[in-house]
C-alpha cells in the first residue's frame, strides 16, 4: 500500500507557512539572529518564531483554555497542512505528534513561581505533559480517537511520520496528520550550553571550523494518506513517502559513534525499504546541526551508504536554527518541496572544506531532476531516523 | 499471534521476578520495592542513574534473560512523563544559578527517549527504538506499536513503560485532585514475540488506546475479539461510579481495581498487565478478596484520565 503525502504546513523562523520558507530558501534569508529572548538570561544567537503566543491565539481562533507555546505552534503548522480536509465516514483519521520538551515554556514559569515561593499559578502546568501538546492540537481540527506522541529528542517528528506511515501500510488508518512541534525554552538553550554545543556565532553546519548548533522553534506537519483516503478526499498527491527506518547508535547517550554507525543503519534500512537506487536519490536535507561530533559522525555514515558518490546533500538548521523534536518534520517539507519544486536548497554559512571527509555541500538554491530525497534525523540516546520522499 | 515470553516489573509490590506474587499482594504500598540493582546495571552507572532509569535498565535485562532472549529485535518504551527526576533537577539549576556552566548530565538525561536509548547502551541494541508518551494511554500506545512490528517482522521485541514519582508532582496532583491514592513510580518490560517458546507465559490478544472514548469501548472491544465478556477484570478504579458501572455490566466476573494496589503514575496499567499475567498462570487464586476460578482471559481496563481508554486484552497461554 502507497503512502501519500497531500498537504503540508510549517512555522518556522523562516516563515509562518510554506511559500514564506521556500522564499526564504531561496533568497538564502537566515531566521537566526542575535537576540535577547525572555526565556534565557543572555544575548544569544537563536530562531524564533515571529509571532508571540496570542498573535498564534488570535490568528487561529483557539480557545481560551491553557496552550502551550509547543501546542499554538503546531496548531499554526496543522491548520495550513488540514487546509480544507474534512472529516469523512469510512475515512479512519488519526494524529501522531511529537515534542522534545511539551509544554516546558509554561513550565518554566510555573517553576519559577514555586521555588519563589508565591502562590503558583497551576494552569501554567497543566500543559507540561507531551501528550497534552497533541491532544490540544489533534482537538482543534476535530481528530478523535489514535491521538499518539513520540519523544525521541531530534529525531521525534521524523519518527512520527514513520510510524503514520507504518500505520497507513498496514491499514492500522486511512489518513494520518504527523510532525512535530518545539518552542524555543530556557531549559534546552542552557541545556545545549551545558554542553558547550551551542554556537555563540551563527552555526556552520558542514564547515571545518563550525563550532556548535543555534536552536530554533517551530512546528510542521505533514498529510499522509492511502489511496482509499485519496479516493474518498479528492487531495492531491504531492509526493509519496517511500522508505523509512530507525536504529538505535548505542554509543552514547548524546554523542554520536565516530563510525556512524546508527546512521548508516537508519539510511541502509530506509533505502532498502524505499526500493529507491542509491543514483535515484537526488538531494539529502542532513541532520546536519553545527556540531563538531554531528557532522564529522553523518558525514562518514554517508560516506559509509554512498562511497564516493554522494548525492548533493545541505543541512536547513543555519536557516531555521536547531527545532529539535519539530526538526524532522520541518526537513520533510523542504524534502517534499525539493521533490515539488525541482530544486536542491542550500546550507548557509559553509567556507571551509571538512579536512577528514572532504564533502562539500550544496551552497546555492538551483533547479535540477530530483527524483527521490533522503532526509535524516538524529537525536540523543542515539535515536536515528532516516526518511525517503519519492517523485510520483 | 503475539506471545508474552517475560515480564519483568517494578513497583510498590513485591513483583519483580516474583512468580505468584498475586497471592501475597500488599496493602501497605508506601515504598517502591528495589531489586539490588548491581546486579543488572554496571555499579559504575548505577549512581549517575535516576530511578526511572535504573528501574528500567534493571527490568529490561531481566526480562531479556528470563526470556532466554540475547537481543531485542526492537526497544519499545511508554512514559507519560518521562524522566522528572533530571528533568526537574536541570529545571532548578537553569533557574536558581544565574551565570556560569550548569552542570549537563540532568539535561542530557532529561528527554523521554532516555528510558529506551539507556536500555539500547546497556544491551548494545542498534535496532528501532521508539518512546511514545501520551499520557495515560503512553503504554497501550507502545504496545500496540510493539504489535505493529511483531506484523511486519519475526522478532522478540521488549517493550515497556515506566514513570518516576517527585515530590513537586504532589501539589499539582493536589491541586487537580489526583491525590485519592498515592503517587508512586513503576516501570517493567516486557519480551513479545510472535513465536511461541517454552518460556512463553501469556497471549497478548489484542491492545486498544483511545483518547476520547464512549461508553461501548469495552463492549465493541470485546465483540472485535469474539468474546462476550473475560474471565477477570483488572481496573484503575480511580473514580467509584465508573467501577460501580463495570461491576454492574460484568456482574459474573471478579473486578479488581489497580490503582489502590500500585498507587497513581501514568503508566500504571502496564503494573496490571504484570498482575494479569501472573494470575493467569495460577490455578485458582484470591486477589484483592476475590475469589477467581476460571482464569482464560483478562482484561486491562484503563480509565485513569476521564475520556481517555486503555484495554489490554491478555489470554493464558492455553486458552
Amino acid at each position: 500500500m502507497s503512502v501519500f503525502v497531500t498537504g503540508m504546513g510549517i512555522i518556522s523562523a523562516i516563515g509562518n507557512n510554506v511559500a514564506e520558507n521556500l522564499s526564504s530558501l531561496q533568497e538564502r534569508k537566515s531566521g537566526i539572529r542575535k537576540t535577547k529572548l525572555t526565556c534565557h538570561p543572555q544575548e544569544i544567537f537563536a530562531a524564533p518564531v515571529n509571532l508571540s503566543d496570542d498573535d498564534l491565539r488570535n490568528r487561529f481562533q483557539v480557545s481560551n483554555t491553557p496552550h502551550s507555546r509547543t501546542s499554538l505552534l503546531g496548531i499554526a503548522a496543522v491548520a495550513e497542512a488540514w487546509g480544507h480536509n474534512k472529516h469523512l465516514p469510512g475515512v479512519r483519521t488519526a494524529f501522531i505528534g511529537s515534542t522534545s520538551v511539551g509544554g516546558m515554556d509554561k513550565t518554566e514559569k510555573y517553576y519559577r513561581q514555586v521555588l519563589e515561593g508565591n502562590s503558583a499559578d497551576f494552569s501554567l502546568v497543566q500543559t507540561h505533559d507531551s501528550g497534552n501538546t497533541s491532544e490540544k492540537i489533534a482537538h482543534h481540527f476535530g481528530i478523535k480517537g489514535y491521538i499518539n506522541t513520540l519523544s525521541t529528542a531530534c529525531s521525534s517528528a521524523a519518527n512520527a511520520l514513520m510510524l503514520a506511515a507504518r500505520m497507513l501500510e498496514h491499514d492500522h488508518a486511512d489518513r494520518i496528520v504527523a510532525g512535530g512541534s518545539d518552542p524555543l525554552t530556557g531549559f534546552t538553550i542552557s541545556g545545549f550550553q551545558s554542553l558547550m554545543i551551542y554556537d555563540e556565532d551563527w552555526c556552520k553546519p558542514f564547515d571545518e571550523n563550525r563550532n556548535g548548533l543555534n536552536l530554533g522553534e517551530g512546528a510542521a506537519y505533514l498529510v499522509l494518506e492511502n489511496e482509499k483516503s485519496i479516493s474518498a478526499t479528492g487531495n492531491k498527491p504531492l509526493c509519496l513517502l517511500k522508505g523509512w527506518s530507525n536504529a538505535a547508535d548505542a554509543y552514547h547517550q548524546t554523542a554520536s559513534s565516530p563510525e556512524g554507525k546508527g546512521a548508516t543503519l537508519a539510511m541502509k534500512n530506509a533505502i532498502e525499504k524505499s526500493g529507491v537506487a542509491l543514483s535515484d536519490i537526488s538531494y539529502i536535507n542532513a541532520h546536519g546541526t553545527g556540531t563538531k561530533n554531528n557532522d564529522l559522525s553523518e558525514s562518514t555514515a554517508l560516506q559509509n551508504i554512498f562511497g564516493k558518490n554522494i548525492p548533493p546533500f545541505s543541512s536547513t538548521k543555519a536557516f531555521t536554527g536547531h527545532t529539535l523534536a519539530a526538526a524532522g518534520a520541518i526537513e520533510a517539507v523542504y524534502s517534499v518541496l525539493s521533490i515539488v519544486h525541482q530544486v536542491l536548497l542550500p546550507g548557509l554559512n559553509y567556507k571551509t572544506i571538512m579536512s577528514e571527509t572532504r564533502l562539500t555541500p550544496v551552497t546555492e538554491y538551483k533547479h535540477c531532476d530530483v527524483n527521490a530525497v533522503l532526509s535524516n534525523s538524529f537525536g540523543f540516546g542515539g535515536n536515528n531516523t532516516s526518511l525517503i520522499f519519492k517523485k510520483i | 499471534m503475539y506471545y508474552i515470553q517475560s515480564s519483568a516489573y517494578i513497583s510498590h509490590q513485591d513483583t519483580f521476578r516474583k512468580k505468584g506474587f498475586s497471592k501475597n499482594l500488599s496493602e501497605n504500598i508506601s515504598t517502591l520495592i528495589k531489586p539490588d540493582y548491581k546486579e543488572f546495571i554496571n555499579p559504575s552507572l548505577i549512581r549517575r542513574m535516576s530511578e526511572v532509569l535504573r528501574m528500567s535498565v534493571a527490568c529490561g535485562s531481566a526480562a531479556l534473560k528470563d526470556a532466554g532472549v540475547i537481543t531485542a529485535d526492537a526497544i519499545i518504551a511508554g512514559t507519560g512523563l518521562g524522566c522528572l527526576m533530571d528533568t526537574e533537577k536541570f529545571l532548578n539549576n537553569v533557574i536558581t544559578i544565574q551565570g556560569g556552566m550548569l552542570p549537563p548530565t540532568s539535561f542530557i538525561q532529561s528527554t523521554h527517549n532516555t528510558i529506551a536509548g539507556q536500555l539500547s547502551l546497556a544491551l548494545s541494541c542498534h535496532s528501532y527504538n521508539m518512546t511514545h508518551t501520551q499520557n495515560s494511554l503512553s503504554f497501550e500506545y507502545a504496545l500496540s506499536d510493539a504489535m505493529l512490528m511483531l506484523d511486519e517482522q519475526s522478532g522478540n521485541i521488549l517493550a515497556g513503560a515506566a514513570d518516576e514519582y517527585i515530590d513537586p508532582l504532589q501539589p499539582v496532583a493536589n491541586h487537580f485532585g489526583l491525590n485519592r491514592f498515592p503517587l508512586t513510580s513503576g516501570a517493567g518490560f516486557f519480551v513479545l514475540s510472535d513465536k511461541v517458546s517454552a518460556h512463553t507465559q501469556a497471549v497478548l490478544a489484542d491492545v486498544l488506546a483511545i483518547n476520547d472514548s464512549d461508553e461501548n469501548v469495552c463492549k465493541d472491544f470485546l465483540q472485535r475479539n469474539q468474546l462476550s465478556v473475560p474471565d477477570l477484570i483488572l481496573t484503575d478504579g480511580y473514580r467509584d461510579d465508573n467501577l460501580r458501572q463495570l461491576r454492574q455490566n460484568f456482574s459474573e466476573t471478579p473486578v479488581i481495581p489497580y490503582t489502590p494496589l500500585c498507587g497513581t503514575y501514568a503508566t500504571s496499567s502496564a503494573f496490571a498487565m504484570h498482575l494479569a499475567i501472573d494470575i493467569l498462570q495460577e490455578k485458582t487464586t484470591h486477589v484483592s478478596g476475590s475469589e477467581i476460578k476460571q482464569h482464560r482471559t483478562a482484561l486491562v481496563i484503563n480509565q485513569l484520565l476521564p475520556g481517555h481508554t486503555g484495554l489490554i486484552l491478555i489470554k493464558n497461554h492455553e486458552a
